[in-house]
């Protein structure tokens, strides 16, 4: 699995929704990679999310909300 | 086309043979990208979820949805009509069914009224109205709404005969009316452009190995916006496994136990191919099949041909002096597949009057061809010789 720099990441309901998160950031042209939440935050058990370069922060909001996608959580690993 | 000697006339029932992509697709899911999708976020898992949420995009586009995550697999069209009329239904409601309904309608509503849990009523397809046909349609649904009615059910073309229904008016009438539609396309997916939201279906039940030549166990429902039903099947997805309740989001919530991925990776082939062939060419090229049929047949002594006039992709007949069975078995031993006896309907055969003889199905698929045509002509011509 490759974790991007600063390990950020974005808590999804599914998969796949962060299958269709993934290709809307692709077209974004922003390299993505797709993961299993270790602690998701609803504790409901699992979950999936994006991790991306931390660097993108700001920009992969703004693609995910365009394209209507909610995201549970917000996650910056040290 | 020729199949080790056989030709097959059959496709109403499953379309054969699939395009090479298909039977390609289908073979590389499993040896290649073989993990459970949804599962796990390892390579194989990952794959193969890939492949399944590429179908949903395939599927939402051809049918004209925005959001591919409204596209719900199912095993086969008459799994998804029980998962949107189960889920629908609640105690008390009221139903409308057309009388052309498969078995796959007819027989889920008629035990939930048997049961008490809802009435039905069926309308009127008028298939032998040449004129004003949607008018009548339309009025006979209005004059059957009742207060409860929460749902319209209707196929789109008929499995016993090529008779379509008016879905687009049906769909206004029943926006107007606050009732949610339900359409079954099992013989019309792949056939003819379906545009779920924009002709106003709710839920739209399609096979994947009918028209639009993906393998069996493959099928989905198409959900119109905002449509939530309860579910019919409870069970693991991958996702809120800590929780006891099925989680509130498409397509999870639906989808319980593992998806067939090797299915769902030869539909997404198929549908590629009728994208890439187009739905007017794959009908038109039927309707000259069903043409060439009705004036091949139609020349024969004591051939009927059950609604001549609605050209498609299916043909109706029997041969007076013959039983259809018999008339089936005569051909397959001509090498000739086709289906006879009453085909899952028999709200559609008493309405053509044919209940009690049931009939033979001629159904047309992209591969075949016009020396199909004459091969079964030449076949019923001899069968008729014999009599």
């Amino acid at each position: 699995m490759i974790y991007y720099k600063g390990n950020c990441s974005a808590e999804l309901v599914s998969e796949t929704v962060a299958i269709k998160a993934q290709k809307v950031l692709s077209s974004y042209a922003i390299p993505s990679s797709i993961i299993k939440v270790e602690h998701p935050s609803s504790r409901r058990g699992c979950a999936y999310g994006i991790s991306f370069d931390c660097n993108q922060r700001i920009n992969v909001e703004r693609a995910l909300k365009n394209a209507g996608i909610g995201v549970r959580k917000w996650n910056t690993e040290d | 086309m020729e199949y080790g000697g056989l030709i097959y006339l059959d496709n109403a029932a499953t379309t054969y043979p699939k395009p090479p992509e298909v039977y390609g697709e289908t073979v590389k899911a499993m040896l290649n990208y073989g993990g459970n999708p949804g599962r796990g976020a390892h390579s194989l898992s990952l794959a193969a979820a890939k492949k399944i949420y590429e179908c949903r995009e395939s599927a939402a586009a051809l049918f004209g949805i925005s959001d591919p995550e409204r596209v719900i697999f199912t095993l086969n069209t008459t799994y998804g009509l029980n998962t949107v009329i189960k889920g629908m239904l609640k105690s008390g409601d009221h139903v409308l069914i057309s009388d052309m309904e498969h078995n796959a309608v007819y027989r889920p509503i008629y035990k939930m009224a048997d049961q008490g849990q809802i009435t039905y009523d069926i309308f009127h397809s008028y298939p032998h109205e040449t004129k004003d046909r949607t008018k009548r349609i339309c009025s006979d649904i209005v004059q059957k709404l009742r207060r409860n009615t929460r749902l319209v059910i209707c196929n789109h073309t008929s499995n016993i005969c090529s008779l379509k229904m008016p879905i687009k008016e049906i769909a206004e009438l029943c926006k107007r009316s606050g009732v949610r539609l339900l359409v079954d396309g099992a013989q019309s997916a792949g056939h003819e452009k379906i545009r779920v939201d924009e002709m106003g279906i709710d839920a739209l039940c399609v096979p994947g190995h009918k028209g639009l030549y993906g393998i069996q166990g493959s099928g989905m429902v198409i959900l119109g916006r905002g449509i939530k039903l309860s579910t019919l099947v409870e069970g693991g997805n991958g996702v809120n496994s800590l929780e006891g309740k099925m989680p509130d989001f498409t397509p999870e919530r639906y989808e319980a136990g593992t998806l067939p991925t090797p299915a769902v990776s030869g539909l997404c082939e198929g549908i590629k191919f009728v994208k890439a062939v187009g739905e007017e060419r794959i009908a038109e090229r039927e309707k000259e099949l069903f043409r060439q049929t009705r004036e091949r047949l139609g020349n024969i002594e004591g051939v009927k041909i059950y609604l001549p006039q609605h050209e498609g992709s299916v043909l109706l007949f029997n041969v007076e002096g013959f039983s259809a069975e018999e008339i089936g078995e005569r051909l397959n031993r001509e090498g000739i597949c086709v289906r006879s006896g009453h085909h899952c309907s028999a709200l559609g055969h008493r309405t053509l009057g044919t209940a009690d003889s049931g009939g033979v199905r001629v159904s047309f698929g992209v591969f075949n061809n016009n020396e199909d045509i004459e091969e079964l002509a030449a076949a019923v011509n001899k069968t008729v010789k014999e009599r």
